[in-house]
């Protein structure tokens, strides 16, 4: 297969689990940044953090979040700056490594989902509707995350790889769960105290 | 270096791992176990007689109604007495409480207001015990709002000549203010209404909070009365108590209402003072625990876990900074796919998300409905706690390399509590 | 490139949908506190005391109407003009106000009944609830849906159904056979008489004193062994024969207490109680299990309030008093001499 710009995308497999067996992965080459770039990136976060500690009172969660995201933002841009040759990893390993952790997620989430609608509601279409729905969600998501961040990443540069990796990786499959999961709670909880629902919560 | 940078966050997964088991054990045990009734269901003429201790310290907005609150109580006058401490406050708080002492011969004031005296909870505390004639203490902060049979309930536990500690639950009464009292109220729900439960279910240990609990006289007296030196004296009690083999009940129909801090400024001075205080008991009894032969092992396992709540989110910011490090060492790929993936579901989901099954069963339990959905924003509110917490760990470090005393600091409060506002609006809630 | 711009989109917006969620819930209503009933107080009369001041209250304020207003408008039917047949049916709330009320036997009230004079109560008659304001007697059979209760004196017939609450205002007498969930009297005697002795209040006050602040784990008090002090066992625990205990008693699992020992303070167990016959308990008695009592005991003492509470199965025998209280979360009944040595040989 090749993209427009002429360069080389491939599908590879990797060993995910000795007794599943191997998964597969697209290969292509990323961008790297230059000197000019990393610093101008590397200016930038450390600004913004600046910034985002002294202001924005009112949500101090979502501004320790966004200044954790600048930090490895800066990280990795200090990283090109002074060992641009060093980084370990190319778009390739990326996409690699994307692939093993989606899946692992997807058995994870499937799991965890699977546990906690049990827990809330022993019986009843709600809890498979939404152990359903949360591992298609889950699925779509990986998926065309997956494309979005590659192109991200061979687009424009491998510095942000560190940031999609860490910051806006795993944690929105399990942010989309508990989404979920939290519209399952509260259907089960209209359903309690609804007047075909409402019996005596036997202990 | 990369083999223990490594080892570390395995420990860490397995760590999650614990806390993530214990959370679905306790949501289990909640939803369908057989729950453990208290004692407020006996009916019992010989009360012991009470005192309630009330420390205060610029509470003047908020002191006519919690001795309003109090005068109504159903409780025996002639065995309850309210002792007010007014602790080198500067409004008019002394004033207030001369007034109702006046008027009311069962409130007993006692002014603190000497310079050189130590300011804070313990310490007012102990000086309002040194003059109290009361059997059992129950303690109220300024701002709460008991019940008519609220001391009743909460007394009523010590018929139990086991128990040495009751504690009751507490519901933040400003729960529509904004996004962070909603995240509040989801948080003491599971808190109260899942693991304090659960805890006391399971004969572990449920956690006398500082307010809305009682605890016997003599148990307190003979070993002076509260550490004065320890921010976090609740949990101090709780562990002194029950590894001298005294047991903490939990009633959790005793409810009161509270304030909860509506800034995140204020949220989080409360959460970093929180866990200074509880990890300068972590580091004064978790060898105490691991070696007491009064506790079961679960017991003491549940009690070192308990213990350890205010370290872990710390831990699992090393654990983060550790994984970003892996990352640009360019050992991603070394670890086999499972390991990896173990790792970064069970810090996102495990160790991050365990209180979530908890919030959800209690949610349930307490019949909310639209509160639920702002459970994902919780998750943001942990990278908060992190931050928050680890500063708290680092300041308990540092007194305790340093011995350096510590200042109380208080909550900040809100706006008056309104008990007509508060009835009316419950009123139509329950016609709902 | 549209393909990646609509991917862009779908990403984006499945990352968004969990914030939008929060904010959601933030806008769609306002959030009330949980309810707490900040007048609540807990009495065991309750239903009759709330179900009197309703009647008076409409009474009052709408005289010689047929029609009681209460949560909603209930018909009316005065007793004094009445005369009930045997196996009448009965659907409004009954008022007895000018003389005492005599329900043949097999009557079926499926409403309330409040009678200000002495009200006797035919055999196997229903009736959803009775509120008395003098002495109430229940023949054999009675059943009851909700509550009874007598402002003076409440005598049960065997094998009646008590409902959830039979409540009196002096004294409660109950007979063999009978069903509960709760029972409430300043005296409560089980079966015809009781031989159950009355201990002495001054002296157990004064020893309860002295023995408060005193633990003292054990597992076993052996016969006749007099202790000053809480008795505290974290797995199960035997009073034996005799024993005087001057505190109170905690067990971590089953508590058996054998014949004739007294306790002067409080009885408490994480499992089930046994009481043998002949013991004399001056406190409450709590039980997370079980609680079984044997006959002649005593539990509490005259002018003073105590409580038998367990979470499972209650069972009275016959000639003990109980002087306050006593609630299970299962049913409770009343069983004779041989019922309640088939029921410690099953239980223990």
């Amino acid at each position: 297969m090749r993209a427009t710009t002429g360069t080389t995308v491939t599908v590879e497999t990797v060993l995910f689990i000795p007794w599943v067996g191997d998964v597969s992965y697209i290969s292509l080459e990323g961008a790297t940044p230059t000197f000019t770039f990393s610093l101008i990136n590397a200016v930038v976060s450390l600004l913004f953090i600046l910034i985002a500690s002294q202001t924005n009172r009112s949500n101090r969660p979502l501004m320790i979040y966004l200044c954790m995201g600048l930090f490895v933002h800066l990280v990795s841009s200090l990283f090109f700056i002074f060992f641009p040759e060093r980084f370990p990893y190319s778009l390739a390993d990326y996409s690699k490594l994307y692939i093993l952790q989606q899946i692992g997620t997807w058995l994870t989430i499937a799991l965890i989902s699977g546990v906690a609608t049990d827990l809330i509601l022993s019986r009843g279409g709600y809890k498979y509707a939404a152990f359903f729905i949360t591992v298609l969600y889950s699925f779509i998501f990986g998926c065309v995350r997956y494309v979005v961040y590659l192109y991200i990443l061979y687009k424009f540069s491998l510095l942000y790889m560190a940031m999609l990796f860490f910051i806006f990786g795993v944690l929105y499959d399990f942010l989309g769960m508990i989404a979920i999961y939290a519209l399952f709670v509260r259907s089960v909880s209209d359903l309690m105290s609804s007047r075909s629902g409402r019996e005596v919560w036997r202990w | 270096m990369v083999t223990i940078m490594k080892t570390y966050f395995i420990i860490m997964i397995l760590v999650m791992l614990i806390y993530m088991v214990r959370h679905i054990v306790f949501s289990y045990n909640r939803l369908y176990s057989q729950q453990k009734i208290s004692c407020r269901d006996i009916y019992d003429s010989d009360l012991p007689k009470i005192s309630v201790l009330l420390p205060m310290h610029n509470e003047g907005k908020v002191i006519p109604l919690i001795f309003k609150s109090l005068l109504e109580c159903e409780y025996d006058p002639d065995k309850l007495e309210i002792i007010a401490v007014n602790d080198h406050s500067t409004d008019a708080t002394g004033e207030i409480i001369d007034h109702y002492a006046k008027a009311y011969p069962i409130i007993r004031p006692l002014h603190r207001l000497d310079p050189d005296q130590q300011r804070g909870k313990p310490v007012a505390l102990n000086d309002a015990m040194s003059i109290a004639s009361g059997e059992i203490f129950v303690v109220f902060d300024a701002d709460y709002r008991p019940s008519k049979n609220l001391l009743k309930k909460l007394v009523s536990a010590f018929c139990d000549p086991i128990v040495g500690v009751v504690m009751g639950r507490v519901i933040p009464v400003n729960t529509g203010t904004n996004l962070l009292t909603n995240l509040l109220n989801l948080e003491r729900t599971g808190g109260y209404q899942v693991d304090q439960q659960a805890r006391y279910n399971l004969n572990l240990l449920p956690q006398y909070g500082g307010t809305v609990g009682a605890f016997r006289k003599e148990l307190l007296m003979k070993d002076g009365g509260f550490d004065e030196h320890i921010l976090a004296e609740d949990t101090e009690l709780t562990y002194r108590l029950a590894l001298e083999g005294w047991r903490v009940a939990y009633d959790n129909s005793a409810e009161c209402y509270e304030e909860a801090p509506e800034t995140w400024d204020a949220r989080g001075k409360q959460v970093r003072r929180w866990s200074r205080g509880h990890n300068e008991v972590m580091f004064r009894y978790l060898g105490r625990t691991l070696r007491s032969q009064r506790l079961r092992f679960i017991q003491k396992f549940d009690a070192v876990l308990l213990l350890m709540v205010y370290t872990v989110p710390f831990l699992l910011g090393l654990a983060f900074l550790d994984c970003i490090a892996l990352f640009f060492l360019g050992k991603m790929s070394i670890i086999a796919g499972w390991v990896f993936v173990l790792f970064v579901g069970a810090f996102n989901a495990w160790g991050n998300f365990a209180p979530f099954y908890e919030i959800a069963a209690g949610a349930l339990l307490d019949g909310m409905k639209n509160e639920i959905l702002a459970l994902p924003a919780l998750c943001f509110s942990f990278y908060f706690y992190m931050w928050n917490i680890s500063f708290g760990l680092f300041d308990a470090l540092i007194d305790m390399v340093t011995n350096r005393r510590v200042d109380w600091i208080k909550t900040d409060r809100y706006a008056e509590s309104d008990p007509d506002k508060i009835a009316v609006s419950n009123g139509k809630a329950a016609e709902k | 490139m549209t393909f990646l711009f609509v991917l862009f989109c779908i990403t984006f917006s499945l990352m968004l949908f969990p914030v939008l969620l929060g904010y959601y819930s933030r806008k769609a209503q306002r959030q009330e506190p949980l309810l707490i009933k900040s007048d609540n107080v807990k009495d065991p009369r309750y239903f009759s005391k709330s179900f009197r001041r309703m009647v008076e209250t409409s009474l009052k304020d709408h005289p010689g109407e047929e029609t009681l207003h209460l949560s909603k408008d209930e018909r009316l039917l005065f007793a004094d003009q009445q005369t009930f047949t045997p196996d009448c049916q009965v659907d409004s709330i009954v008022l007895a106000m000018n003389a005492p009320l005599d329900a043949p036997a097999g009557c079926k009230f499926s409403k309330e009944i409040y009678a200000a004079y002495d009200v006797r109560i035919g055999a196997d008659a229903q009736i959803r609830a009775l509120a008395g304001l003098n002495d109430v007697t229940l023949a054999s059979g009675v059943q009851f849906l909700r509550w009874v209760d007598a402002e003076s004196a409440l005598d049960i017939g065997p094998s009646c159904h008590l409902g959830i609450s039979a409540s009196a205002g002096k004294r409660l007498r109950i007979s063999k056979s009978c069903s509960f969930q709760r029972l409430y009297a300043p005296e409560i005697v089980i079966g015809e008489n009781t031989g159950a002795a009355v201990g002495s209040p001054a002296e157990t006050m004064q020893k309860r004193g002295e023995a408060s602040s005193k633990l003292i784990r054990m597992d076993r008090v052996p016969s006749s062994e007099t202790i000053t002090g809480s008795v505290i066992a974290d797995d199960s625990l035997v009073l034996d024969e005799n024993c005087v205990i001057h505190g109170s008693v905690h067990a971590g699992k089953r508590l058996h207490i054998r014949r004739g020992a007294y306790i002067s303070g409080n009885v408490i167990s994480d499992g089930d109680i046994l009481i043998e016959e002949n013991v004399s308990i001056e406190g409450d008695v709590f039980a997370q299990g079980c609680i079984l009592v044997g006959y002649q005991c005593r539990i509490g003492s005259e002018g003073r309030i105590k409580s038998i509470v367990a979470r499972k199965h209650v069972s009275l025998t016959e000639e003990s008093i109980i002087f306050g209280y006593v609630g299970t979360e299962a049913r409770g009944s009343i069983i004779d001499k041989d019922e309640f040595y088939k029921a410690m040989g099953s239980m223990f």
